[in-house]
């Protein structure tokens, strides 16, 4: 019953409803990439390189002839894949991590807080960096070990995606430990749990049963309100060549190619960054709105 | 010494003053060193070139070498003694005349392991070396202008050598400060111009030397290099007119030829580099040499080249032009773009249409050209020949390693010349001994080839040497697949009038410069 | 605040730099390569042994670790393993006021636009001029500065030749980059503003002021700013300390000798030294402007005390 009402006021707001429609379109897009896009994303074709938008193509072309329309769908699908799953495995690793301090409190919040502490202010960009570095140093794959060297072969099969969700999910779940833990104190200081504590429940039911549901409005929020750093993150590790590996196509890594030529060949980097621009702001204004509806204390 | 650089500073402010004339250009990468018998890379010698100057210079016109510091110079007919006779008012810029003490002082330099200079094994055809006391090394002075060095063998290529490396250090500024010598406070030059300032990522300033023995014919007084990595806003700024010569490649190339102001102004002239593909020879299938044909069979350059937006001319062996040993197109050697022959070449080894053949791994540096070339390779192989082609582009600081350990089936390489001789090209790559092991091949003929061409003097029959082993290098045994050879595109503003030498685009030779008034 | 206060968050602050020094320094030497084995045409072996040797780097990492630490101490940040001849503390000298110098111009531009443009905003709830500011605000942020960078470049400094294409130099040299770089944060000043405004709008001690009659303006400015900026400030410290130590891509366009680069490029380069006085530096202007959060929210808020 609370239920429905929470969606009835969710699609009320405007602003959800608007940027929420734009994010389905993108989720829908990327998902019927193979169907919609006119070419290849990997169609070289060298008698077209670098054309201005056509009837042909209708963004025009990169440095191999690629349609760059076709590669703006499917590199929706990549920086989707990379945001969703890196916003899931750092809410996976945050929450676990927040709800056990929170409701453990005492030495072991301490201990887990510090580390989270720490982590927050080490700066991440240097650890994402060394990660990838790691990842992409090729040493995996010499590596002696056959974990490792399926890992890495795996990561190859998905155009360097792996590594890249690996990356930031690793580098982004302090802040939701933090968060969920400070409400997951707040939340086990209520009645309820007392008592159902009392009945004898095992922490892990309670967690799950009565304090992740209440967590949920604000972490949704809050991922949300993430997502565009990480798809920016995705960014500038292909401008600094530790990104996707080529063919597959990706927003950022499209627009640093098209930034090199940007003074003779504009639209390289014109339709990307519209693109990119675009889905920020649609997971901004979703996430804003989702906040305003869901979570009036924060 | 500190007051007189600042007096001879203040006199060359003081000559600028009166006529300044300036020049600035742009380097794409910091000099991690300007120190000559150190810094290893193209993009520092267009500054160093500036500063120091080699015992012998090297035309590339007559493809000869030519006297600097020495005047003239004898080699004996055994060709294992080399005797130079320098001139006598070379000085460097601290007053101190600059004597062949300084020459002995600067290869013994080179030669010391604790220096680590990269070129320290290069003299190894030099009496003594490898041993430990470095005096017992073959370079001695004869007298104050005169030096002589003894060879173990008749190195054919030796003053090529020389041209290229070869540039004296000025031994007490060297002892003196170690490390830091190189700093402008500290420095002491024998060049055309003195080093004024350094600010790191940001510019070099250079100004005249009043007291090079060729300062009268130095018309630019001051040289600036800007430090702009972005070929974007160096463009920009070659438009705004803040740099007066820039090198350009790619799409700005066709940028400035589309207009006809900047097409009057863009020169093109060729560098000594050859990007080339290379097989891991040691491992199935490309053990085959008919693989390996196949391969190079289904390579259109002109396809490549038009990825990376031109700028290049298409290799099909790899000595480049203007280097002993190069092989014009005309020749016909190496194999050619011809999309049957690679069907048919696959299909006799054993995978009709590309039938069975296993997912090729490609390596390359991950940087933007390397991923354009590497694209467009596999789009041509994977049509032509119906395979699969993986790319994984690596970072730069373990690249090499993951090569020489085989992690690959073909990879993305270059070699740029050290110095203009052939075997600088052919030996220090492929050579089962002295080569650097990432092909894996090894054939007794072309190391042969090689080592009989080092001792020969005759410059015909020693080119004649360095063809031979090209072919087999690419056509009998197809070990790697020459892409092209790197051109580079000048842009300069037209107050100003140079000189273009034919090849080698690194080299600014400003002192060589004037502006027309 | 009292001076007992300002030990403890010292010698935490110390403890700190040191688990960072520590946790950095030996996750670099697990990350395969070193510095002197990269690139297309590498060093010969013998070169790159001895050259290992000479900077130590073939001593176990505990020991090269406890040495550096005792550098440290001294003031020895190190050599540079790829600019030769050059100190970690020159490069730091050299490089960090000119990152510091964009990035401090940079945070008062993405202070004087944001701040009033959330305060506006907010107070013009749902009309209009919100969602017209907010999709301002929104776009800053999401147009990368490899975008936004060259574009100005061009109109600015080819096409209408008012500003300096790259360098740096004159006040005139900081007005693209800082801009460049200050959009973003100021759009992200502006939502955080305008989120705080308005919660704070609606609470009792401003309707208990405007039924005292104040002035609609000192309402605003006075009372509910004051304390609308309390998140904002929390933002303000990291941010400031984010864009002082540099913004590689911004500097990288500009053609900017600012530290930025050395935060990325040392990394890939493997020249430890600089990764590591780099990252020491980073964590120290972080632990200071924490500090100067937290303190400036004692002025912000009478009711915040520290003991």
């Amino acid at each position: 019953m609370i239920r429905n009402k929470i969606i009835r006021r969710v699609l009320r707001n405007k602003r959800v409803v608007i940027a929420g429609s734009v994010v389905l379109f993108l989720v829908i897009i990327a998902m019927l990439a193979p169907h919609i896009a006119p070419y290849p994303y990997d169609k070289v074709d060298f008698g077209h390189i670098y054309q201005p938008p056509s009837k042909e193509y209708p963004f025009g072309t990169d440095y191999l002839g690629r349609d760059i329309f076709s590669r703006i769908i499917y590199g929706a699908r990549v920086s989707l894949v990379v945001a969703f799953a890196g916003a899931a495995i750092s809410f996976l690793i945050g929450t676990l991590w927040g709800m056990t301090a929170g409701y453990f409190k005492g030495t072991v919040d301490t201990l887990l807080m510090r580390i989270v502490d720490f982590l927050y202010a080490f700066p991440s960009m240097l650890f994402i960096i060394l990660l990838m570095v790691v990842f992409k140093g090729g040493v995996m794959q010499i590596s002696t070990t056959a974990f490792i060297r399926a890992i890495n072969a795996i990561d190859n099969a998905m155009g360097g995606l792996l590594f890249i969700m690996i990356g930031i999910g690793a580098v982004s779940w302090v802040g939701i430990a933090r968060l969920t833990r400070g409400l997951t104190l707040s939340i086990s200081s209520e009645q309820y749990i007392e008592a159902a504590r009392a009945i004898g429940n095992s922490p892990v039911r309670i967690i799950l049963r009565h304090v992740f549901p209440n967590l949920f409005g604000p972490c949704v929020v809050y991922v949300t309100l993430q997502i565009p750093g990480y798809i920016l993150t995705e960014s500038f590790l292909s401008f600094i060549g530790l990104g996707v590996i080529p063919p597959t196509p990706s927003w950022g890594g499209m627009i640093a190619e098209g930034c090199r030529v940007l003074l003779v060949y504009p639209h390289a980097a014109l339709f990307p960054a519209a693109a990119l621009a675009l889905t920020m702001i649609a997971f901004t204004f979703l996430g804003d709105g989702l906040r305003d509806v869901l979570d009036v204390s924060l | 010494m500190r007051r007189l650089v600042g007096f001879l500073l203040a006199v060359a402010f003081c000559l600028g003053g009166a006529a300044q004339h300036v020049v600035r250009l742009a380097i794409s990468m910091e000099p991690k060193s300007i120190d000559p018998n150190i810094a290893y890379g193209t993009e520092f010698s267009r500054v160093l070139n500036n500063l120091f100057v080699p015992l012998v210079d090297y035309d590339y016109f007559a493809r000869a070498p030519v006297p600097c510091i020495a005047e003239k110079w004898e080699v004996s007919a055994d060709g294992l003694q080399y005797t130079f006779y320098l001139r006598k008012d070379a000085k460097w810029s601290d007053g101190t005349p600059l004597t062949a003490h300084d020459v002995v002082y600067t290869v013994r330099r080179i030669v010391n392991p604790q220096v680590g200079s990269p070129y320290g094994t290069w003299f190894d055809m030099l009496e003594g070396y490898g041993e430990p006391d470095l005096t017992a090394l073959g370079v001695v002075a004869l007298d104050d202008y005169t030096v002589q060095f003894k060879l173990k063998y008749p190195a054919s290529f030796f003053l090529a050598l020389l041209s290229g490396i070869l540039r004296p250090v000025p031994s007490w500024v060297v002892e003196k400060y170690g490390d830091r010598w190189t700093r402008p406070e500290n420095i002491v030059v024998s060049g055309p111009y003195l080093l004024q300032s350094w600010e790191p990522y940001n510019k070099i300033v250079l100004v005249k030397n009043p007291l090079y023995f060729g300062a009268n014919n130095v018309k630019i007084d001051q040289v600036i290099f800007y430090y702009v990595p972005e070929a974007a806003t160096a463009f920009s700024m070659y438009l705004t007119g803040d740099l007066d010569e820039l090198r350009v490649s790619g799409e700005y190339v066709q940028r400035a030829q589309a207009d006809p102001t900047l097409a009057a102004q863009l020169h093109a002239i060729s560098a000594l580099y050859c990007q080339y593909v290379g097989f891991n020879c040691s491992v199935p299938p490309f053990d085959n040499p008919l693989v390996r044909k196949a391969f190079a069979a289904a390579t259109d350059r002109s396809k490549v080249i038009a990825a990376l937006g031109g700028g290049a001319d298409p290799a099909y062996t790899f000595i480049p032009p203007g280097i002993s040993g190069y092989i014009p197109p005309e020749a016909g050697v190496g194999i050619k773009y011809d999309p049957e022959l690679a069907k048919s070449f696959l299909a006799q080894a054993g995978y009709p249409e590309g039938k069975g053949f296993p997912t090729v791994k490609f390596g390359y540096f991950a940087d933007e050209r390397g991923a354009r070339i590497a694209q467009a390779l596999q789009a041509l192989w994977q049509d032509t020949l119906g395979i699969k082609i993986e790319l994984m582009p690596r970072e730069h600081a373990t690249y090499f390693e993951t090569v020489v350990a085989g992690a690959y089936n073909v990879f993305l390489l270059g070699w740029g010349a050290d110095y203009p001789d052939g075997y600088d090209f052919l030996c220090y790559t492929f050579h089962s001994v002295r080569g650097e092991q990432t092909v894996k091949w090894y054939n007794p003929r072309y190391d042969a080839l090689i080592d009989e061409a080092a001792r020969t003097i005759d410059l015909g029959v020693r080119e004649k040497m360095y063809q031979e082993a090209q072919k087999i290098l690419v056509e009998e045994d197809a070990v790697i697949i020459p892409l092209f050879y790197r051109s580079s595109f000048i842009l300069t503003k037209p107050h100003i009038e140079r000189p273009y030498t034919p090849v080698s685009a690194w080299d600014a030779r400003v002192w060589e410069w004037s502006i027309k008034e | 605040m009292q001076l007992s206060y300002i030990i403890r968050r010292a010698v935490y602050s110390l403890f700190f730099l040191f688990l960072l020094a520590t946790v950095t320094f030996f996750l670099m030497h697990a990350v395969p390569g070193g510095p002197f084995s990269g690139g297309e045409k590498p060093l010969p072996r013998e070169i790159v042994e001895r050259l290992m040797r000479y900077y130590h780097l073939d001593r176990p990492v505990w020991r090269q670790f406890l040495e550096y630490l005792w550098n440290i101490v001294r003031g020895d940040l190190g050599p540079s393993y790829t600019q030769r001849g050059r100190t970690v503390n020159e490069i730091i000298k050299d490089h960090l006021p000119v990152s510091a110098q964009l990035g401090a111009v940079a945070f008062l531009v993405a202070v004087f636009l944001g701040i009033p443009m959330g305060i506006i905003a907010a107070v013009k709830f749902n009309t209009f001029i919100d969602y017209f500011c907010m999709l301002i605000a929104v776009a800053g942020i999401s147009i990368p500065a490899m975008a936004l960078g060259p574009l100005l470049i061009y109109i600015f400094g080819v096409k209408l030749r008012v500003l300096p294409v790259a360098q740096w130099g004159t006040w005139k040299h900081m007005v693209l980059p800082a801009f460049t770089l200050g959009i973003g944060s100021s759009a992200m000043i502006a939502r955080l503003t305008r989120a705080s405004m308005l919660q704070v709008i609606r609470a009792d001690f401003i309707r208990t002021a405007r039924a005292k009659g104040l002035p609609e303006s000192s309402i605003i400015l006075r009372h509910a700013l004051r304390n609308a900026l309390i998140p904002v400030v929390t933002v303000l410290g990291p941010l400031f300390g984010a864009l002082v130590t540099g913004t590689l891509v911004v500097e990288q366009i500009f053609c900017i000798p600012g530290l930025g680069r050395f935060f990325v490029y040392s990394i890939t380069d493997r020249d430890y030294p600089v990764i590591m006085g780099v990252t020491l530096l980073y964590g120290a202007v972080i632990i200071i402007m924490n500090f100067v959060v937290d303190a400036s929210y004692a002025l912000l808020d009478p009711r915040i005390t520290y003991d």
